[in-house]
């Protein structure tokens, strides 16, 4: 087992042994005896288990009562250093304000991937949501219903259908309810893409919106919305399934225009396509690619196309 | 320097006749001799082998041959030890290599001055504690920081984490895992956090 495993391994241990809750009388053998099995175990137990209540700290200060420490901040009053310490941390570390700490009031949990990122979130009710590169989703939910905001970049959702507790995707002006379902939702400075995969979703648009406010989506149904307008477009199952080439990181082509194909690896690369002249940009390219992969690309259109291309430090220009 | 205290080291495990350390005592001696070193562990390591990419696999490699050492006793300068086990290390890496990187062997040589000055002084006030706990949460990427703070300032348990941030509790476990990972590295690794000048 390589360090990091067993890190890994330890990590785990400490985190279930910590919890509060369900560490019974077999698991503490079951951690001896993995304890016991190499010294390498051991060493990277203490030493997260050292690091973990080092951390405990942060709870001591906090039984002062968060509320008054939160207000106390709040009020810039002066108190003893050590409370303001406290009080930074507690704000400092949860960024986004106190409503954390109060409690029965469910905050957004914010879920951002970089540029070439990928991530997946499951949720406790079993749905999941895999985000793409560059996507940032804030999710929030009550007993009534469960609630992610999209707010750019593109995800996955794998919904567990549940009449009694809707489940809503909220994409600048426009909502997307599940209706039991497999959807990818897609959104871009000037345009949102719902694809659906499975099942059936519906797509709600403002009321100030032209032509119908409410579309439901079957399989294969490409909805492109713009501002106040949404097209809805008829696809191959097949082709929306390829559009989920990314969860493997690739990008599948089939007769994409350049000037698109550029466009789609941009947005998993700080390393930019650059594509200059219309018959550059028309040109049509079919094919699978690693998606983090541009250098490949460009030698691909260099060789195979016969395209002039000049790789510079953070872009690459392809002329024809 | 290390001559006389091996043999009288020799004598002493002889009159106690294989009765070592506790296993608390030597836990206790790893987190108050050993941790505080790591930083400066792992800088040697990283200057002395070519390849960081297994700097991990080397810094518990010392662990775990400091830890034998200290089953039989605890080591009275654990300091020039844990840098006199990781120099073995490394040259038994290298002769074990096909290619003896000269590089090396040079970096051994020449950090031996380094590694032999004293530490950073070990008595860390509470306030520098402090702040070292807020710099190493800073640093967290956030949703791991968001449970640790969860469990750590709040005391939460991981069901009640998943509830209140509607991820299933799995989710929460692995950023707990990620986060205490992190935190250990940042800790012992880094010395950014008030051990530089």
């Amino acid at each position: 087992m390589s360090a990091a495993e067993t890190e890994a391994r330890a990590a785990e241990w400490l985190i279930r042994k910590r919890d509060a809750a369900g560490w019974r009388e077999e698991d503490q053998q079951t951690l001896d005896a993995w304890l016991d099995e190499a010294p390498a175990h051991l060493m990277a137990y203490w030493r997260l288990e050292s690091a973990w209540e080092r951390a405990d700290r942060l709870t001591a200060l906090s039984t002062q009562s968060k509320s008054a420490m939160l207000i106390r901040a709040g009020r810039r009053a002066a108190p003893m250093a050590m409370r303001v310490a406290a009080a930074a941390i507690v704000l400092g570390a949860i960024g986004v304000g106190a409503n954390m700490l109060m409690p029965r009031a469910p905050a957004p949990s914010i879920y951002k991937t970089a540029i070439g990122g990928r991530e997946v979130l499951s949720l406790a009710d079993g749905s999941k949501i895999e985000l793409n590169t560059d996507t940032e989703v804030r999710i929030a939910g009550d007993a009534k219903g469960r609630k992610i905001s999209l707010e750019r970049g593109e995800a996955f959702f794998q919904i567990k259908h549940d009449p009694s507790r809707e489940f809503v995707v909220l994409a600048g002006n426009r909502r997307i309810v599940d209706l039991g379902t497999k959807f990818i939702v897609r959104r871009d400075a000037d345009k949102l893409e719902v694809s659906l995969l499975e099942g059936r979703a519906r797509l709600e648009a403002p009321n100030d919106a032209d032509g119908p406010k409410s579309i439901e989506l079957e399989p294969g149904d490409m909805a492109v919305a713009k501002a106040n307008q949404t097209t809805l477009w008829k696809k191959p199952v097949a082709a929306i399934a390829d559009t989920l080439a990314w969860r493997k990181g690739l990008l599948v082509f089939d007769e994409t225009p350049l000037a698109d194909v550029a466009a789609e690896f941009n947005r998993y690369n700080r390393k930019k396509l650059i594509v200059v002249g219309d018959a550059a940009r028309k040109l049509a390219i079919g094919g699978h690619f690693q998606a983090d992969n541009v250098e490949t690309f460009a030698r691909v259109a260099q060789g195979t196309l016969g395209l002039h291309v000049e790789n510079k430090p953070d872009e690459i220009i392809i002329t024809r | 320097m290390g001559d006389t205290s091996d043999f009288e080291r020799g004598e002493t495990t002889l009159r106690k006749a294989g009765e070592g350390p506790s296993t608390a005592e030597v836990k206790a001696w790893f987190v108050r001799e050993v941790l505080p070193l790591e930083a400066t562990l792992v800088q040697f390591l990283r200057k002395a082998s070519r390849n960081a990419s297994d700097l991990d696999d080397l810094r518990q490699e010392v662990y775990t041959r400091l830890y034998e050492t200290a089953k039989k006793e605890i080591p009275e300068h654990t300091r020039p030890l844990l840098f006199r086990i990781a120099r073995h290390l490394l040259i038994d890496r290298a002769r074990r290599a096909q290619i003896v990187s000269i590089e090396a062997v040079e970096n051994l040589e020449n950090l031996n001055l380094a590694i032999d000055e004293p530490g950073p002084d070990r008595a860390v006030i509470a306030r520098e504690e402090l702040r070292r706990m807020q710099t190493a949460l800073d640093q967290l990427p956030r949703r791991y920081r968001m449970a640790v703070v969860m469990r750590k300032v709040e005391g939460l348990t991981t069901r009640e984490i998943a509830l209140r941030l509607g991820i299933a509790e799995k989710t929460v476990e692995k950023h707990l895992t990620e986060g205490v990972r992190a935190l250990a590295n940042i800790l012992y690794r880094e010395r950014t956090a008030g051990g530089e000048p």
